[in-house]
């Protein structure tokens, strides 16, 4: 099947402009482990919308922010 | 509703009339016999045949009732994300209930036991199984997940 | 403040959750049996009549020695693994899930098939061969399909 999502995000950008958060610090804060930030940096991984929501509240940036959709153009 | 619900409903009916159908019947036997003299073979074929036509008579109401219920839409049968998650989440609670019956009953064959057992203990796995997995599942599409 | 910071590099990108591991080495011990097992029960059965293959022997020693490599180098694992603050989150139990979902298929069938020899009363063989073989192709079909989606591949269900 391959990639499970088409959802793309900016949250190794986020990390650096939060003061070079580490994964593992973001992990902590989200209560996911490091592997799974690590998962969905590199597109592996969906999160669930809790998850996305959560992780886009640690950088107090909307959810848009932090990922993105394509358009129904691009699909 | 959605369709697989309706059927997962249906499974939810027909097996535990199946099984305590032909659990009372086999069991009232093996009460009056030896285990070797019990005549459970054709009993069985009629409880699996009718879990197979339950079924199919079943899941063939329940698309009447859906392109009913919605004004002629031809109900999805494959079911969407949800319906497939639901599917995961209820076999994977009927795990441990059919894998223990699975070696319990390696365990049986291996001893050379009789296969009244065998046959039993896999069918009474089997229908316990889908009923667990049924309920798992109802309740992951009435109280959410 | 003032901690050492891992690198960014692309070594992170085999960086695998304690779960994975555990998964791969299942993995490994499930193939290795399986195909240990066929490799002794073919043989065996090739010519001869179902009732006198031995396979009790070869399906408790495949099965011991799995259950003891597999526990050990899962403890081993567990013992050596750096401590980090979460182990298991639900990304792993959504991959257990799949995983479990996958590997159903073939428990059914080989119940299935128990049941229909069992009824028609063939030798123990069969039954215990059907089910025991079934498990098998479930725990390597189950562990690859875990493999893959932690990796990013999730099967089309």
């Amino acid at each position: 099947m391959g990639r499970p999502t088409r959802v793309t995000n900016a949250i190794r950008q986020l990390r650096f402009a939060a003061g070079e958060m580490t994964q593992a610090d973001l992990a902590d804060r989200v209560g996911v482990t490091r592997q799974t930030i690590i998962a969905i940096e590199h597109g592996r991984y969906s999160p669930t919308l809790e998850m996305a929501f959560q992780i886009a509240r640690v950088f107090e940036v909307p959810l848009d922010d932090a990922f993105q959709y394509p358009t129904t153009e691009e699909l | 509703m959605s369709f697989t619900e309706r059927i997962t409903w249906t499974s939810l009916v027909v097996l535990p009339v199946v099984a305590l159908t032909y659990f009372t019947v086999v069991l009232t036997r093996l009460a009056d016999a030896p285990v070797d003299e019990v005549s459970w073979i054709v009993p069985m074929i009629w409880a699996i045949g009718t879990v197979i036509v339950g079924m199919i008579a079943g899941a063939i109401a329940q698309a009447i009732a859906a392109t009913i219920a919605s004004g002629g839409e031809e109900p999805d049968t494959e079911g969407d994300v949800r319906d497939k998650e639901i599917d995961r989440i209820g076999e994977y609670a009927a795990r441990h209930v059919t894998s223990l019956g699975c070696m319990a009953v390696i365990v049986l064959a291996m001893l050379r036991a009789d296969h009244f057992w065998i046959a039993n203990g896999v069918f009474l796995a089997g229908l316990v199984g889908g009923v667990v997995s049924g309920i798992v599942k109802i309740r992951a599409y009435r109280r959410g997940f | 403040m003032g901690k050492k910071k891992t690198p960014n590099c692309d070594e992170e990108w085999a960086s695998m959750s304690r779960d994975e591991v555990y998964n791969w080495i299942f993995a490994l011990v499930s193939l290795v049996s399986t195909i240990t097992y066929l490799a002794i029960l073919v043989p065996r059965k090739i010519g001869a009549p179902a009732s006198e293959v031995s396979y009790v022997a070869p399906l408790l020693w495949v099965f011991g020695c799995g259950m003891v490599v597999g526990f050990g180098t899962a403890l081993a694992v567990r013992l050596a693994a750096p401590k980090d603050s979460k182990v298991r989150d639900e990304r792993d139990k959504e991959i257990e899930l799949i995983g479990q979902y996958v590997g159903s298929g073939f428990v059914t069938i080989g119940a299935m098939a128990a049941l229909v020899l069992s009824i028609l009363e063939v030798d123990h063989f069969w039954v215990s061969n059907s089910l025991f073989v079934g498990f098998l192709f479930a725990a390597v079909l189950s562990s690859f399909a875990k493999a893959a989606a932690y990796r990013g591949e999730y099967p089309e269900i």
